[in-house]
């Protein structure tokens, strides 16, 4: 009998599994027990498990020293655990939305990424920084948003962003125990997600993609939730005939770039989709790097399906409409495969 | 105090004059490169606080940490290499003069960015305290850290979860070219963090006694309580914000009043108080002194720059690993 288990228990386990296995790992962020403070009211202990209830029942098991309720003030302490690393901790902190980077990111930025390359390669920051990302929540513009394309960006930090409960847990499991500053995605709308989930501890190697779904005729590269989009659309697409090969690259950096060109040397067309915005993009890297390396193996343009230069907007028709869907992707491979013009999505 | 101590005392600060004198002298020259801040007037408070560290303390500095690297012991060489780039620096040439260190005495960065190593030396303190060491950190950053959003959150979260820190303000009267006079809000930086309850000393920087005892009563009290102190240490810079600042904005007479409040001079001074036989050794120091950075510089100097290879294995934890 094989077990489910949700991405969020998935998380939640890697995370205990970790703490379990290794004294000095320990986990940091905006109410990632919750109700610090009124530890004498039966309810407040474990109140939250943060916002989404991730980190549920961790401080119950490994008490407030080691789940550790923050201030709400993202430089104190992701700098703080930046410093703990030197006294041989191994922090996890949570940024509780990826929106709320901003107020950490000089720390990200210029000590966490680069601490390491400006003292000669003498010291290594292993730290693991979870947020919650992407859009579809009805959250807004300041609680929506991916950024993957501002981490990526950065020499010195890794950046993973699973789109299943099984990656989920072997991703975190290899993050923590990386000796490089890891910022690990967790989509708010995949968190109820269920794929079948090993009991145990394993990893799996940072840097490694995964063909979810082997084609023959397009290379789909989905970006985190657009996995699921892409999977779905590929199975739409399969009645018309068109039998689509779906790339879940899981980390972006390092980033399997290799993996998509063999792909693409095999299919002929590539359309990477991506819920973030469109410039500068994870989709625009994608495609750039196939176009750089792998042109010949084309037979028609390079295609990318994004979320679109604005916010994330609130009103749900709006955002329903932002983010791309079963649908747009449907009209992009047919078009393609058809050599047909595409309107610019707007 | 016995004067020979106070001899050591004066010898090392003389060496940070001397150090900062040569590259002062060699910014000048084509074979000056990079960004170069100097530490000139400030060696008493550096040698002063660091003196009171145990060898396995943390430190954090800035970009203005020749003074702080010197009175840490590190080896003049390998400073020297950094500031030339070259593979046998402290960061092999990758970091430069701004970002000396060593880690394998704890002495974990100097930070380009201001207020950058205030949440980091925290984080050591505290992740040494959850390791159950009794090691303490000590912060130095400028006074036009004060306004950083780094140094409130840094020095809160060092309170709330009492990391043993000292954090010193090395309060030099200039945020780059801005006067203290205009970018402080209250007389002191102490007006700043009284509201948070820290223990908090000011103290005259450029009396190396007087800063030996506010940071011997700071760090006993910070061993014994387990929690952080702060001390503001009144200085000046008597050169510019970086070798090559015109200091246009600075008045002859603040140079003089601060040239004459020497804390070499004043110390030397203090020394003669206590053993005027002693007068002859000070030029032999300095000379000394002198020697020995000639020689760091001559030997560094022939020194081969990184390879591409050292730059790449440096990004990540894994030899050669790229994005």
């Amino acid at each position: 009998m094989t077990r489910q288990l949700t991405v969020k228990d998935a998380v939640n386990e890697a995370i205990r599994l970790e703490m379990r296995n290794d004294p000095s790992v320990f986990l940091i962020g905006e109410d990632v027990a919750g109700g610090a403070g009124n530890d004498h009211i039966p309810g407040a202990l474990d109140a939250w498990g943060g916002p989404f209830g991730v980190t549920k029942d961790l401080v119950t098991e490994f008490g407030r020293e080691r789940v550790i309720d923050s201030l709400l003030a993202e430089t104190g302490f992701v700098g703080a655990c930046i410093g703990a690393t030197f006294a041989g901790m191994r922090p996890i902190a949570e940024i509780m939305y990826s929106d709320f980077i901003g107020t950490s990111f000089d720390q990200i930025l210029n000590h966490a990424a680069k601490l390491r390359f400006t003292y000669g390669g003498k010291v290594s920051i292993p730290l693991v920084i979870r947020t919650v990302t992407g859009a579809g929540f009805r959250a807004g513009s300041e609680h929506s948003q991916m950024l993957i394309s501002i981490y990526s960006h950065i020499p010195g930090i890794k950046v993973i962003a699973p789109s299943n409960a099984y990656d989920a847990k072997g991703l975190l499991i290899a993050a923590i125990r990386d000796q490089n500053p890891v910022i690990f995605m967790e989509h708010k709308r995949l968190y109820m997600k269920q794929s079948e989930v090993p009991e145990g501890s394993y990893t799996i190697p940072i840097g490694v993609g995964d063909i979810k779904r082997k084609g023959k005729d397009i290379t789909i590269v989905g970006v985190q939730k657009m996995v699921l989009t892409a999977l779905d659309a590929a199975d739409e697409l399969a009645k018309q005939g068109i039998d689509a090969e779906v790339i879940d690259p899981r980390t972006y950096s390092p980033l399997d770039i290799n993996l998509i060109c063999e792909s693409v040397a095999k299919t002929g067309h590539l359309l990477v989709v991506d819920e973030s915005h469109p410039r500068c993009s994870i989709a625009t890297d994608i495609a750039g790097m196939v176009a750089d390396r792998a042109f010949s193996s084309l037979k028609g343009p390079i295609k990318t399906l994004t979320g679109l230069h604005t916010p994330v907007p609130f009103s749900p028709p709006l955002e329903d409409h932002y983010i791309p869907s079963i649908d747009n992707v449907i009209e992009y491979v047919t078009k393609m495969l058809k050599g047909e013009k595409i309107a610019e999505r707007r | 105090m016995s004067v020979k101590e106070m001899l050591d005392n004066w010898k090392l600060m003389s060496l940070i004059r001397e150090f900062d004198l040569y590259v002062k002298a060699f910014a000048k020259t084509d074979d000056a490169v990079g960004y170069l801040h100097t530490s000139i007037g400030q060696e008493a408070s550096s040698v002063g606080i660091i003196k009171q560290l145990r060898q396995d303390d943390w430190m954090t500095s800035t970009y203005r940490n020749h003074s702080h690297g010197v009175a840490r012991g590190l080896d003049l060489y390998k400073m020297v290499a950094e500031l030339l780039g070259k593979s046998t620096g402290y960061c092999k040439g990758l970091g430069g003069s701004m970002h000396i260190a060593d880690q394998d005495i704890n002495f974990i960065g100097s930070m380009g960015i201001v207020a950058g190593g205030i949440p980091i030396a925290t984080g050591a303190a505290w992740g040494s305290k959850m390791k159950g060491t009794d090691q303490i950190a000590l912060c130095f950053f400028g006074e036009g850290a004060i306004h950083q959003g780094a140094f409130h959150e840094g020095l809160e979260f060092a309170i709330k979860f009492e990391a043993p820190v000292l954090f010193v303000c090395e309060n030099n009267l200039y945020a780059e070219s801005t006067s203290s006079k205009y970018h402080l809000l209250h007389e002191s930086t102490i007006g700043y963090v009284e509201p948070f309850g820290i223990k908090a000393i000011k103290v005259d920087g450029n009396d190396f006694e007087a800063v030996e005892a506010a940071a011997k009563e700071c760090i006993d009290w910070i061993r014994k309580n387990k929690k952080p102190a702060f001390i503001e240490s009144m200085t000046y810079k008597l050169s510019g914000q970086y070798e090559g600042d015109t200091e246009t904005y600075k008045s002859a007479e603040e140079v003089e009043y601060w040239k004459s409040r020497d804390p070499l001079k004043s110390y030397k001074t203090r020394i003669l108080e206590v053993d005027s036989s002693v007068e002859s050794l000070f030029e032999q120091f300095e000379k000394n002194n002198r020697e020995l950075i000639v020689n760091a510089f001559a030997k560094a100097s022939k020194d081969p720059f990184p390879t591409v290879e050292d730059m790449h294995n440096a990004v990540y934890f894994e030899e050669g690993a790229r994005a």
